[in-house]
Order: structure tokens, then C-alpha cells, then sequence
């Protein structure tokens, strides 16, 4: 499939690279330059093939691959792919116009990647899985483990298309990437929309006194719109998000102290 | 509590699972669901560890570890949780109860990996920096240890734990805390669901959640039912955009055409 275009590299080293541009977000992810020694890890089995008779030259190739770079693991092999057949020309100057490309793209990929993948793909297939093993029931499974193989079938196909086609293929195809990124929000936001009621789930032991009988609040609230507690919980943990210093960490704390007083309180 | 064959089953299933899925997004959907399975089955309950699988997924869909940001190790969490719960026999109040906060706790050893990594990256740049490029990628291929080892760490002691430990554990937990953490699981969720809001480009698209609120709450369609759906939805915008040139020349010419007839 994947011929070496000069040579210097065999067939074997190119599959090593892409497999490695599969996994390589598993190697040394750290605050300073998150991906980029796995990044580095990824193709130096084939820089350090063809640039052997240069080592100083090689050396400097690398301390630039390992600058800062963090982009959507999914869509990665994309851009090792385009970075290798670039490499592979031994062009002069070759290397500060693939660091180009490649800040250039890691943007554009991790928005795209990110809004696919993960908040569209997790939305759907994550949700799928956990309801059907809610009822005991590993079938869900299924349905993600063949989402496992798609994609890693993607994953090849994108180092294929980036090795023989070049950057051009990616580039040409930023409004399409743009298109496909906002057609993917209309499905998470559906789909979360369906999400609050479906999996924020809360109820209270309170009562109150409405003429004669008591009313329980949860019944009356529920008389007011459907799920309503589901609706006003997801709004006020936005907001709450949205409020400077507020983490992730600090509003699920926030959450577990709230809910443990209320338990406390026995109300819930 | 556990026979060695179990730990060490139990120890390979962890260190596979989440090197796979969190790491190398070999396995990007239903991890939670899949290692509550597999404990689950190691230790001879499958359905319980579902079910705490899948109150953990559920909870962590939004989760989304973006730009390299620290979300609850949900993964953790599932595996401690539906160990407890099958072990102690109780169920998912166990699972919940121990599941959570631990999977909140283990934030600490994310940031903890990470940090270590940088002198993993930084023995592999001056590797590189001395022309020494074996050693560069020997540097490279030990920053999986600090996820292996650190990682592995909370599940290593809980499974090693005596099962005196961890009836005491659970005995200790009055019942108020056990309400107070099973609403909580049900409350989690919204987090992630508030997340997924603030990442997505809400301001021109709020109908398609209401959209999709409407379908579930007054129409009982099932989730999966409102994706397809929107998968549908999502189809049609895409065609409408893909050919902009076209749609505003059709417009002009159409309203050119109206101006003419007035």
C-alpha cells in the first residue's frame, strides 16, 4: 500500500510510523509541550533513516519537532503523514515549512477532531453503551466496538491520503472541515438536548401545604414542564461554569458537598 | 477479598483497557461500560459491573479531556467502584458511593503523570540535543511508565486491600452519605452536559436542543431515535452549505426577479 516515495525508508518503517502516529499522545503528554516528544517518537524511526549521513542536520530537525503541539489524537495521523512525505524529499528548509503546516493544521484538525469525536461522537456512543449496560446489557459494546474499528480504519486512511497526497488534499478542504464541523454540533446539541432529561436525574422528599392537602414539590414542579428539575440543573451548573475561577474539579466537589448535605438533611 | 489469579487478571484488564482508550484513542467510546464488564466478569458478576460501567459513562460524556485539560478519571472510579460492589454484594449504592469520589481524587494523579513527563521530555531532548537519537526514543517509550505505574497505583492497593478493610470501609458509610451520593451520581451528569454547551457554538443553534428535549420529554423518543434524527437534520444542513455559491446566486437572481415585476 504505502510504497516509500525515495526509497530510503521501507515499507516497514512507514507502518511503524503510523502506527505509532496512532499512539503517540501515550508517550510523555506533559504541560510544556503536550504531544509533541510522542509526536517526535512517531517519526524518528524514519528521519533518523533518512538523515543518517547528517546527524547535526538531524538534530536540529528534531529540536524543532519537539516545540509545542497538541492537536485531535484521531485525526494526527493526518498531519505525520504529510510531515513524512515532506521529510522524505530532504528538501533544504524542508522542515520550518512542515512546522508551518503543521501549526497551521493541528488547529483546524483539533477543531474538527474534537467537535466530531468527542463531544458528538461521546454524546451518542457513550450514552448508547451506558443506557443498554443500565439494564445489564454489554450489546452496546458492539455498537462502539465497531465505532472502534471505523476509526481506526480512518486513522489509516487519513496517513495514507497525508503520505501520497501531500498537504494540498488537507488544505483545500478548510471550508468543507468548517461545514462538517458545524453539521456535527447540530447532532451533539440535539442529542444533549435529549441528554438533560434523560440522564440528570434528581427528586426531593419535600412537601408543602397547598389549601387542604399537601403537595409534594417534585409533583408540582413536574406539572410545570416536564423534567424540570433535570433543566434547572443543567442551567445553573453552566452558569456556574462560566463563572471565573470555577473548574470542572471544583463543581463536581461543589455538587458531591451539596448533595451530601441534602442527604444529610434527608431530603433527598 | 480477591484470589491472586483475579488480581493479576484484574490488573492486565486495567492496564490494557486504559492504555488503549485513554491513551493511545484506540478505544474512544464505552470504556467505562467495557471495564465495569470485564471486572464484572473476573470476579463473577458481569450485570452489576454494568451497571456501575454505565453510571460512570454516563457521567463522563463531557468529560472531554480537550487542549490537554484534567477531567474526573471516571476510569478509576468505574473499576474501584464495581470491584467494591461486587465484592461487598451491595450493588451500585457501593459502587457510587466509593466510585465517585475516587474517581474525583485521582484528578490529582493526572496532573501528577504529566508533570513527571517533563523530565521524561526533557532526558529525550538532550538526548537528542547529543546526537544520541536511540537514546532519544528509549526516553520517549519510558514516558509510558509514569501512566502505567502512577495509574495503576489506586487499583494496585484496593485490590491488595484485606476484605476486613473494605467491609469496614463500606459499614462505615452512614446511610445519609449513600443517599447523598446516589442523588449525586444522578446530578454529575449535568456537568458534562453543561460542558458539551459551553464547547459548542450554542447562540445560532439553541432550537436543536430544545428540539431534542421536546422529542424525549413529551414524544418518549429514545435517545438513540433523536440522534438519528439529528443525524438526518445534520445531513440536510450540510448539503444546503456545501453549495453556498449557488444559493446566493439563485437568491440575487430570484430577488433581482421580483424587483423587475414590481
Amino acid at each position: 500500500m504505502m510504497n516509500s516515495k525515495s526509497g530510503a525508508i521501507s515499507k516497514r518503517d512507514i507502518w511503524n510510523t503510523f502506527l505509532l502516529s496512532i499512539g503517540y499522545q501515550a508517550f510523555v503528554f506533559n504541560y510544556e509541550t503536550m504531544q509533541s516528544a510522542g509526536w517526535v517518537l512517531s517519526l524518528s524511526g524514519c528521519l533518523n533513516k533518512i538523515y543518517a549521513d547528517d546527524p547535526e542536520l538531524l538534530k536540529e530537525k528534531y529540536n524543532k519537532y519537539f516545540q509545542f503541539y497538541n492537536t485531535n489524537p484521531i485525526l494526527n495521523p493526518a498531519i505525520t503523514g504529510v510531515v513524512l512525505s515532506m521529510e522524505e524529499t530532504k528538501a533544504e528548509g524542508v522542515t520550518d515549512t512542515c512546522l508551518a503546516l503543521r501549526t497551521g493544521l493541528m488547529g483546524t484538525l483539533a477543531g474538527l477532531g474534537d467537535s466530531l469525536f468527542w463531544i458528538t461522537g461521546r454524546t451518542v456512543f457513550c450514552s448508547i453503551a451506558g443506557y443498554m449496560a443500565l439494564e445489564g446489557s454489554p450489546a452496546g459494546l458492539i455498537v462502539t466496538a465497531i465505532m472502534c474499528i471505523l476509526i481506526a480504519v480512518l486513522r489509516y486512511v487519513l496517513f495514507d491520503i497525508g503520505y501520497s497526497q501531500g498537504a494540498n488534499f488537507l488544505l483545500e478542504r478548510a471550508d468543507q472541515f468548517r461545514n462538517l464541523t458545524n453539521c456535527a454540533a447540530i447532532i451533539g446539541l440535539c442529542v444533549i438536548g435529549a441528554m438533560i432529561p434523560s440522564t440528570v436525574t434528581f427528586s426531593t422528599n419535600l412537601t408543602f401545604a397547598m389549601g387542604d392537602a399537601t403537595a409534594t414539590l417534585d409533583g408540582f414542579l413536574e406539572t410545570i414542564l416536564p423534567y424540570l428539575w433535570s433543566i434547572l440543573i443543567t442551567t445553573a451548573v453552566f452558569f456556574g461554569l462560566k463563572k471565573k475561577g470555577m473548574t470542572t474539579v471544583r463543581m463536581i466537589w461543589l455538587i458531591l458537598i451539596i448533595c451530601v448535605v441534602l442527604g444529610f438533611f434527608g431530603i433527598v | 477479598m480477591f484470589s491472586v489469579v483475579q488480581i493479576i487478571l484484574l490488573l492486565i484488564v486495567w492496564v490494557v483497557v486504559t492504555l488503549a482508550s485513554s491513551w493511545m484513542i484506540l478505544l474512544p467510546y464505552g470504556t467505562n461500560v467495557l471495564l465495569g464488564w470485564l471486572v464484572g466478569l473476573v470476579l463473577g458478576d458481569p450485570v452489576t459491573g454494568l451497571v456501575v460501567g454505565g453510571t460512570m459513562e454516563l457521567m463522563g460524556i463531557g468529560m472531554n479531556p480537550l487542549g490537554g485539560s484534567v477531567v474526573p478519571d471516571y476510569a478509576t472510579g468505574t473499576f474501584v467502584g464495581a470491584a467494591f460492589a461486587i465484592a461487598t454484594g451491595q450493588g451500585l449504592e457501593v459502587g457510587t458511593a466509593i466510585g465517585i469520589p475516587v474517581a474525583t481524587l485521582c484528578v490529582e494523579l493526572t496532573v501528577a503523570i504529566r508533570l513527571i513527563n517533563s523530565f521524561f521530555l526533557h532526558r529525550s531532548m538532550a538526548a537528542s540535543e547529543k546526537g544520541n537519537f536511540k537514546a532519544m526514543q528509549y526516553w520517549a517509550w519510558g514516558g509510558l511508565l509514569p501512566q502505567i505505574v502512577i495509574g495503576t497505583l489506586p487499583i494496585f492497593l484496593v485490590l491488595t486491600l484485606g476484605s476486613g478493610v473494605v467491609e469496614s470501609i463500606v459499614n462505615a458509610i452512614p446511610e445519609w452519605l449513600n443517599n447523598g451520593f446516589t442523588a449525586a451520581s444522578g446530578v454529575l451528569p449535568a456537568v458534562g452536559l453543561a460542558i458539551l454547551l459551553i464547547c459548542l457554538p450554542l447562540k445560532n443553534n439553541f432550537m436543536w436542543v430544545i428540539l431534542g428535549y421536546l422529542l424525549y420529554a413529551y414524544l418518549g423518543m429514545p435517545v438513540l431515535g433523536v440522534a438519528i434524527l439529528a443525524f438526518v437534520i445534520a445531513w440536510v444542513v450540510y448539503i444546503n452549505n456545501s453549495k453556498p455559491q449557488a444559493a446566493t446566486v439563485s437568491t440575487t437572481s430570484s430577488e433581482g426577479g421580483i424587483e423587475d415585476d414590481e
